[in-house]
C-alpha cells in the first residue's frame, strides 16, 4: 500500500486516520485526508458518507497501479517542498515523472486524475498528452489511438489542401516511438 | 396495430407490419440510425461501426427472428427480409428497461473508465453481454428518452446531458460516475441553455467541469472542450473501436495551432471538435515555423474559428501578415485584449494605430490592455503618448513594476502572458523606442546612485544571446549566426571533441576585453 512519508502527514497520521481508496481491481491503497483534499471527488463522497463511519472509498473506475501512482504524486504534492520549486523544477519533476511513460498510460492517468477531480495533476497529464502528439503526423496519431480514418479520399484531399499551408517546410514526424 | 413510422421514408416496399415494428422504435418515431446489426455465430446480433454515406439507406432495424438469419454478415439490402422481428418479444414499453438493464449489467460508464481497454477484456466473455458490442449513437441515446431532447442538433451538447441521464438511472452502488454531485450541476446549466447555440451556450461547460487553462503554446482555455470530450464520450464509451480517445478531447486544448491542423485531419469526429470549438481559438499564438508561412488569408480563416471570441493574438515574426489583413482578420474579433505582434515587418505602426484606436476609443471598460510591437518601426514620442493614453500605463512604472525581461533568443520579444502593458519604451540610453533589456547579472542591478542601472536596448548594451548577461566585463565571441555570445555560454553549448579536432573556423575571432 501507497503511504505518506512526508513529516506533514506524519503530524496528522494521530489526528486523521488515513482513508483507504479500493480501485477496480480490489488494491486497496492508503491516503491521508489531507492529501485527499486535492481530490474534488473524494471530498465530495466524504461529504456524502459522513454519518457512516467506514473510510474504504471504492474507486471503480481507477485500476490499481494507476491509483497507486496518482496516489504517490499527489503525496509529492502535499509537500512543503515542492510549492517552492521554480517553473523550470516543476517542469523536470514532471518530465522525470513521466519519463518512459506509453502515451495511451498518460491519457489514462489523465482521465482518473479528471475522474478524482485533481486539477493540477489532470493539467500536467493533458499537457504531457499534448507535448507527445507535438509535431507527429496525422497518421502517426492515428496508429497510435487506433482511430479509424473515416474522411473519404476526396474529404481527405480537400483538407489537406486546405492546410497545405502549414505544412511547407516538410511533413511532420511520424514517429517510430509510437507508443 | 398502430404503427409508428420515422419522418425518414426509406422503407422497403415489401417489408411486412410485422417486420416493420422493431424494439428500436419508438413513440416518437425516432429510429435507431446508422446501426447495422449482423449475426455471430450464437445468433445473436454484432452491431457494424456506423460507415458514412450508407446510413440514410439503413435507417431501420427489423428482427425477423433469429432462426432465420443464416449469414453472420450481409450488405446486401434484403437483410431486413432475412433479419428476424422481434425474436424477444419486446415492445416499446420494455425497450427502455431492457436497454437500462443492459446498460447496468456492462457496467458502461461514461466518466473515466476506458472502454477501449474494458472492450477487449468483454470479449473474452462468454455471456450475451460479453459478445453484444453496441454502436450508439445520437439518436439512440435520444430514443432512449423520448420525453427529454429533440432532435440533436448539437451533439455534443445534447448528447452529454441525454448520455448523462442513462449514467442516473442505473443506481448501483458503486460510484459510477465521477463528480456525479457536479454533475448535477452542470446539467441543471447545461438544460437551461440547451436551446442556445454552442457558440453561444459554451457556458455550461464553463461550470464546474475539468476545463484546462490558458496555455502559451497557441490556445487558450478550452472549457468547451471538456464538453466536447463529453460528446466524445458519448461515441468513445459506446464505441471502443475507430473512435477518438476520451482523453484526446482535452489534450486539444494545449496543443498549438500547427498540432491543431494535424490533429483535425484524423478523423470526422476531431474535425468537428477542433474546428466548432471556439474556445480552442480564444488565444492563437503563431511563431516559427508557421511564422514563416501564414499569409493574411490563412490568419483570416484562423481567426474567424474564434466565431468572434478571439481574445489575444499573437504573431511573431510573420513576415507575410500585412496590416489589411490583421485588419480583417479582427473584424469579427471584437473582443480581443491581447495585440501581439513583435517583429511583423510589414505591418506598420499607422497600421496598428488604427487598430488600437478602433479597439480603446473612447471605452471606458473593455478594449485592448495590451500590446507588443517590439521590431515594429517607426515609434516615437508622439505615438508613444498617444499609446499611453489609449492603453492607460504608467511609463514609469515598466521599468521596475514589472517582471524583468532578459534578452535571449527565446525570449527575445516579451510573450502574450506576460502582463506587461507594452514591451516598448524609452531606452534608458538612446532614448529611442524599442525593446529594453534588464540584465540578470547580480552587480549589475545594484541599485546604486553612482552607477547606472544595466538597462538599454540590444543596440546601446551588448548582450549574450543565450544568458543576456551584458558583455562589457566578460569574454565574448561571435559565432556563426554572427550572434554574440559569452566564453561560458559558447563552452556550454556542447562544442564536442569532433568539433574540437576540426579546428575553430578561421572567421570565429574572439574578443577579450
Amino acid at each position: 500500500m501507497a503511504t505518506s512519508s512526508s513529516n506533514t502527514n506524519k503530524a496528522d497520521h494521530s489526528k486523521n486516520p488515513p482513508l483507504t481508496l479500493r480501485s477496480s481491481d480490489g488494491k486497496e491503497l492508503k491516503i491521508f485526508r489531507i492529501v485527499a483534499q486535492q481530490s474534488s471527488t473524494i471530498m465530495n463522497l466524504l461529504d456524502l458518507e459522513e454519518e457512516s463511519n467506514t473510510d474504504v472509498i471504492p474507486v471503480s473506475e481507477v485500476d490499481g497501479s494507476t491509483l497507486e501512482k496518482l496516489i504517490e504524486l499527489m503525496n509529492n504534492h502535499t509537500e512543503k517542498s515542492f510549492n517552492y520549486l521554480g517553473v523550470k523544477e516543476r517542469k523536470k519533476f514532471y518530465n522525470d515523472f513521466f519519463a518512459n511513460w506509453k502515451i495511451l498510460d498518460v491519457l489514462n492517468f489523465g482521465l482518473v486524475a479528471n475522474y478524482l477531480g485533481v486539477q493540477v495533476i489532470f493539467d500536467e497529464a493533458c499537457q504531457k498528452m499534448a507535448d507527445m502528439i507535438k509535431s507527429k503526423s496525422v497518421e502517426w496519431v492515428r496508429k497510435v489511438f487506433e482511430i479509424k480514418n473515416d474522411f473519404t479520399p476526396e474529404e481527405e484531399e480537400d483538407l489537406k489542401k486546405e492546410n497545405k499551408w502549414a505544412y511547407e517546410r516538410g511533413d511532420l514526424d511520424d514517429g517510430d516511438d509510437a507508443i | 396495430m398502430a404503427l409508428n413510422y420515422s419522418h425518414w421514408p426509406l422503407f422497403p416496399a415489401h417489408i411486412s407490419e410485422d417486420n416493420l415494428l422493431s424494439p428500436m422504435r419508438l413513440a416518437n418515431g425516432y429510429f435507431m440510425n446508422d446501426v447495422r446489426r449482423s449475426m455471430n455465430e450464437d445468433g445473436l446480433f454484432r452491431p457494424w461501426p456506423r460507415i458514412p454515406g450508407e446510413g440514410m439507406e439503413r435507417n431501420f432495424l427489423c428482427w425477423e427472428g433469429a432462426n432465420t438469419c443464416s449469414s453472420q454478415e450481409s450488405t446486401s439490402d434484403d437483410i431486413v427480409d432475412l433479419l428476424p422481428s422481434d425474436p424477444f418479444g419486446m415492445d416499446m414499453q420494455n425497450t427502455l428497461t431492457v436497454f437500462t438493464g443492459w446498460i447496468k449489467d456492462l457496467e458502461l460508464e461514461y466518466g473515466g473508465k476506458i472502454w477501449a481497454n474494458d472492450c477487449r477484456a468483454a470479449q473474452g466473455g462468454d455471456t450475451f453481454f460479453s459478445k453484444w458490442n453496441m454502436t450508439c449513437d445520437d439518436s439512440l441515446i435520444f430514443s432512449l428518452f423520448p420525453n427529454t431532447n429533440s432532435v440533436c442538433k448539437k451533439p455534443n451538447v445534447d448528447c452529454f446531458t441525454s448520455c448523462s441521464q442513462v449514467r442516473e438511472k442505473p443506481s448501483t452502488s458503486k460510484s459510477s460516475f465521477p463528480s456525479s454531485e457536479k454533475l448535477d450541476e452542470k446539467l441543471e446549466a447545461a438544460r437551461t441553455v440547451e436551446e442556445k447555440d454552442i457558440q453561444a451556450g459554451f457556458v455550461p461547460f464553463d461550470i464546474g467541469f475539468q476545463h484546462p487553462h490558458d496555455v502559451t503554446f497557441g490556445n487558450g482555455g478550452a472549457s468547451s472542450s471538456s464538453g466536447l470530450a463529453s460528446g466524445e464520450r458519448v461515441e468513445s464509451v459506446d464505441e471502443c473501436e475507430g473512435m477518438p480517445h476520451e482523453a484526446l478531447g482535452y489534450a486539444v486544448a494545449y496543443l498549438g495551432v500547427k498540432d491543431l491542423l494535424s490533429v483535425e485531419m484524423v478523423c470526422k469526429s476531431l474535425l468537428t471538435t477542433v474546428r466548432d470549438d471556439p474556445l480552442l481559438w480564444r488565444t492563437i499564438h503563431i511563431d516559427k515555423p508557421l511564422s514563416e508561412l501564414i499569409t493574411d488569408d490563412t490568419l483570416v480563416k484562423l481567426t474567424s474559428r474564434a466565431q468572434g471570441h478571439l481574445t489575444c493574438l499573437s504573431l511573431e515574426e510573420c513576415k507575410k501578415i500585412t496590416d489589411d489583413g490583421l485588419k480583417r482578420a479582427l473584424e469579427m474579433n471584437p473582443r480581443l485584449t491581447k495585440l501581439c505582434v513583435p517583429g511583423c515587418t510589414r505591418i506598420t505602426i499607422k497600421g496598428v494605430m488604427s487598430i488600437v484606436r478602433s479597439y480603446n476609443s473612447g471605452k471606458r471598460d473593455g478594449g485592448l490592455k495590451l500590446l507588443r510591437i517590439g521590431g515594429i518601426f517607426g515609434v516615437n514620442r508622439e505615438i508613444f503618448e498617444e499609446l499611453k493614453f489609449l492603453l492607460g500605463f504608467d511609463e514609469n512604472k515598466l521599468g521596475s513594476g514589472y517582471k524583468p525581461h532578459f534578452y535571449s533568443r527565446d525570449t527575445y520579444y516579451l510573450p502574450h502572458h506576460d502582463d506587461r502593458p507594452i514591451d516598448i519604451e524609452s531606452c534608458p540610453k538612446c532614448e529611442a523606442f524599442r525593446m529594453v533589456y534588464d540584465c540578470p547579472v547580480d552587480s549589475c542591478n545594484v541599485k546604486d546612485e553612482s552607477s547606472e542601472v544595466c538597462r538599454g536596448c540590444n543596440i546601446c548594451i551588448a548582450r549574450c544571446i543565450e544568458c543576456g548577461k551584458c558583455l562589457d566585463k566578460i569574454p565574448y565571441l561571435e559565432d556563426f549566426c554572427l550572434e554574440l555570445v559569452c566564453f561560458s555560454c559558447f563552452l556550454s553549448r556542447g562544442y564536442n571533441q569532433d568539433n574540437v579536432d576540426m579546428g575553430i573556423p578561421p572567421f570565429l575571432e574572439l574578443m577579450m576585453t
